[in-house]
């Protein structure tokens, strides 16, 4: 089964009280306003992104999930999966392959 | 259970402005450069090194990423003349900024392109003076930085950089707008004009000798609206509509200057402003929590009742500011009254008429006559 770490690509940086993942290789696509793009985790997301800091695996995660919140594996397998491909999405996470 | 993921970039800037929280930061590395623009806004006689070093550069950003900024301009002085330059540059990106990087391309090198190219900025604005040697060198004053600039130019487009150009319209290039922007429509580079020049940082006059007249300053914008455009430039301005406090209360300061912005020099001293370089505060030194709620005083001081633009109703949308009115007339309670005949001239009226308000007395004035 396939790991999910951090990618180095990535900075977490607290501002205004939220969490910001700020890809740092990210270009303005207006550069005359230097506007941006960048992701907000709410407090579940901060939650997942703090099990990332080493690999894990989906059943890993699931399992902190429902340990953690009143939530169905069911309901939290689909929310995990989900937050993993958007966070795959922006460059956020990579895969590690189980040796 | 919800899992939030999205951009917010509006919801922050929003925020930011609400909270005075520090998003934005401009850190002159250095004030030195290899060219000698007429006009320049830097003022080397009383800002004299030993500038930060590499460390204390680095020392200032862990700083900077502990108060929360989030967007870092980098500039000079030419930032390319600080040998160390690639090192700071990659320990802001690592650090989480998202670094712009100010330059006037003429320093770029294949090192440096490729550095962009695998590690690039947020984004890159480029000084453009000129688009033939005659124009460019008349301004920068150096021979033969204008093929430098173009080789700047073509190493900073092949790394595929996020690129703006911009040009400070001055009477020596009046004439020579609509090439300018053929140039860079020609390479498909974004680009903008300020039709206005600044007086340098420490008061200094020699670059409104440069100043193309206010009247021919509505003329200018006019003509670049439609160049840029296609269309007929029309009142209101979208400059007019700043709109004024939330509380009523007509405050010094109407930007963001010392509010979501701010700015550190070459010494590490910060200020709110980059023309505005008082009140400073030594930022190696001080915690930042001290540095922001002096700055944040500074600031929020009421514009007082006798200033010349207390209760002005073009004054929401003017570009007089206490940071030119200071440049101008030694006090940021005075006027630029550059600024204030172009305000006029844009709105169709005929300029004020105005004291020599660097004569002006205290406790208005910072002449003691």
């Amino acid at each position: 089964m396939a790991r999910f770490v951090r990618s180095a690509d990535v900075v977490a940086r607290r501002i205004a009280g939220e969490l910001v993942l700020v890809p740092i290789a990210t270009r303005t696509d207006d550069a005359e306003r230097r506007t941006a793009n960048f992701y907000v985790l709410n407090g579940t997301g901060e939650f997942l992104w703090d099990r990332l800091a080493s690999p894990a695996d989906i059943d890993a995660l699931v399992s902190a999930v429902t340990q953690h919140f009143a939530i169905s594996a069911g309901e939290a397998l689909g929310d995990v999966e989900r937050f993993l491909a958007e966070l795959a999405d922006c460059g956020a996470i990579d895969t590690v392959e189980r040796t | 259970m919800e899992l939030l993921l999205s951009a917010f970039e509006q919801q922050i800037r929003a925020q930011s402005r609400r909270e005075r929280l520090p998003m934005t930061c401009t850190f002159e590395l250095t004030p030195t450069c290899n060219l000698r623009c007429h006009f320049c806004y830097v003022a080397l006689d009383p800002y004299k090194g030993p500038y930060l070093t590499t460390q204390q550069v680095f020392a200032v950003l862990d700083k900077l990423e502990r108060a929360g900024v989030l967007w870092l301009t980098l500039t000079g002085g030419e930032v390319l003349s600080r040998r160390d330059f690639p090192e700071i540059y990659l320990y802001a990106r690592k650090k989480g900024f998202l670094v712009t990087v100010f330059t006037n391309a003429t320093m770029m090198t294949e090192r440096i392109a490729e550095l962009f190219r695998e590690q690039p900025p947020f984004s890159v604005e480029v000084s453009i003076y000129g688009a033939d040697a005659e124009h460019y060198e008349g301004v920068t004053g150096i021979k033969g930085s204008f093929p430098r600039f173009v080789r700047g130019i073509d190493l900073l487009q092949g790394a595929g950089v996020s690129l703006l150009l911009k040009h400070p319209t001055s009477s020596i290039t009046a004439d020579h707008v609509g090439a300018i922007h053929e140039w860079c429509e020609t390479r498909g580079i974004v680009h903008k004009f300020a039709a206005t020049i600044e007086n340098r940082h420490d008061g200094g006059q020699q670059p409104s000798l440069y100043r193309i007249a206010p009247r021919a300053v509505r003329g200018l914008k006019d003509e670049l609206h439609l160049a840029m455009t296609g269309q007929q430039r029309t009142m209101p301005l979208p400059e007019c509509n700043m709109g004024g406090a939330a509380d009523g209360v007509e405050r010094l300061y109407q930007c963001g200057a010392g509010r979501v912005a701010f700015f550190v020099d070459a010494n590490g001293r910060a200020s709110h402003c980059v023309l505005d370089r008082e009140p400073s505060f030594a930022l190696t030194e001080m915690e930042w929590d001290d540095v922001w709620e002096q700055m944040g005083a500074w600031v929020d001081q009421p514009l007082p009742k006798e200033a010349p633009c207390s209760g002005c109703s073009l004054r929401s949308g003017c570009m007089n500011c206490p940071a030119r009115a200071r440049m101008a007339s030694g006090s940021p309670y005075l006027k630029d009254t550059y600024y204030c005949d172009v305000t006029h001239a844009e709105h169709g009226l005929e300029p004020a008429q105005h004291p020599d308000y660097r004569t002006y007395p205290r406790p208005l004035g910072a002449c003691t006559v």
